[in-house]
């Protein structure tokens, strides 16, 4: 394997992209050649570090607590089958104005898949599959 | 009321609610701000468990909620920022910062000058160099290098095909690297040659 065809298959290579026999040719080319060897690491660090910088940033215990609290209400709306459009109005318009719009679209999503879905699953499975 | 904790609770707590910080991680990466990422994982979440019964047990739950994520982020906030922007990213090289690197001189200044470099950038820095990516190289790069899912279930998550996951991957990478060597230079890390 030469520079181009291993520089090439690099980055196929650190995404763990490779089969045994590519990983491996890959890897002595990397051996012998000192410049390549100096990229790939370069490239490696460079892939470890987006990782790391981004990895920690948790979810606000408020909001956690609260998604969980409404997946509690949702079901019980469900179990009773009572359309809780009250409790959803809650969930989409709660803070952001600007973003009403949008919330409004999800709505009707909602409402219209929560009937389907009860009213009969399999008939309208593949159409179901497709909003997921 | 009494609380009626339900069998699809305990499951869903159990195999879905674990994933709410990285969830959450790529919320923020694609909305960049707090208020709309917040929106989105309580969307995300809240379709997942509306539809928890078509989730295949035993499956990858992170893809899931990953794919429900991207439809809701593409079919509302894609429309909203309507962010369709054009870059010219044919002009920058693979191995940009590598390349940029070698040029200066700060190289042969330190014993272990890659990591140097690295580390002096912020957390910010690199979220911000991500967060300025054009929306479809962003969201293969986050589900790439800070996910690392790998190619096909990008592919599967984003609704793309293999090869589209690859090339954007590899021009978002590009942008990155040109992005990350612009802090870098911003911050006084390296000096670019006049």
């Amino acid at each position: 394997m030469d520079c181009k065809q291993a520089l090439l298959k690099l980055y196929n290579y650190l995404d763990n992209e490779l089969d045994a026999i590519e990983c491996k040719e890959v890897e002595e080319h990397l051996k012998s050649c000192k410049h390549c060897f100096g990229k790939a690491e370069f490239e490696r660090i460079l892939k470890k570090t987006v990782q790391e910088k981004c990895c920690y940033e948790p979810i606000p215990e408020q909001l956690k607590s609260s998604i969980l609290e409404r997946i509690k209400r949702i079901d019980k709306c469900s179990d009773s089958n009572q359309d809780s459009s009250e409790e959803q109005n809650r969930f989409f318009f709660s803070a952001k104005p600007e973003l009403r719009l949008d919330r409004r679209c999800f709505h009707f999503d909602y409402h219209w898949s929560f009937f389907h879905f009860h009213e009969d699953f399999s008939r309208h499975s593949r159409l179901y599959d497709s909003q997921i | 009321m009494p609380d009626k904790v339900t069998k699809k609770d305990i499951e869903f707590e159990r195999e879905a609610l674990q994933y709410t910080d990285a969830v959450y991680r790529m919320a923020l990466r694609m909305t960049k701000n707090k208020a709309d990422a917040e929106d989105l994982v309580q969307e995300t979440f809240f379709k997942a468990y509306r539809f928890w019964d078509s989730f295949e047990k035993g499956s990858n739950c992170r893809a899931w909620l990953f794919k429900i994520l991207t439809n809701l982020f593409i079919t509302a906030y894609h429309k909203k920022s309507k962010e369709k922007q054009q870059f010219a990213y044919d002009d920058v090289d693979s191995h940009y910062l590598y390349n940029q690197f070698e040029n200066t001189d700060y190289k042969q200044q330190l014993e272990d000058p890659e990591q140097m470099l690295f580390n002096q950038l912020l957390d910010d820095d690199v979220k911000k160099a991500i967060e300025e990516l054009p929306e479809d190289f962003r969201m293969v790069v986050v589900l790439s290098f800070v996910e690392g899912f790998s190619y096909q279930e990008i592919a599967d998550i984003v609704g793309i095909q293999l090869g589209t996951v690859k090339s954007r991957l590899h021009r978002g990478r590009k942008l990155l690297q040109k992005g990350l060597w612009q802090y870098a230079v911003k911050r006084g890390i390296v000096k670019e040659k006049t």
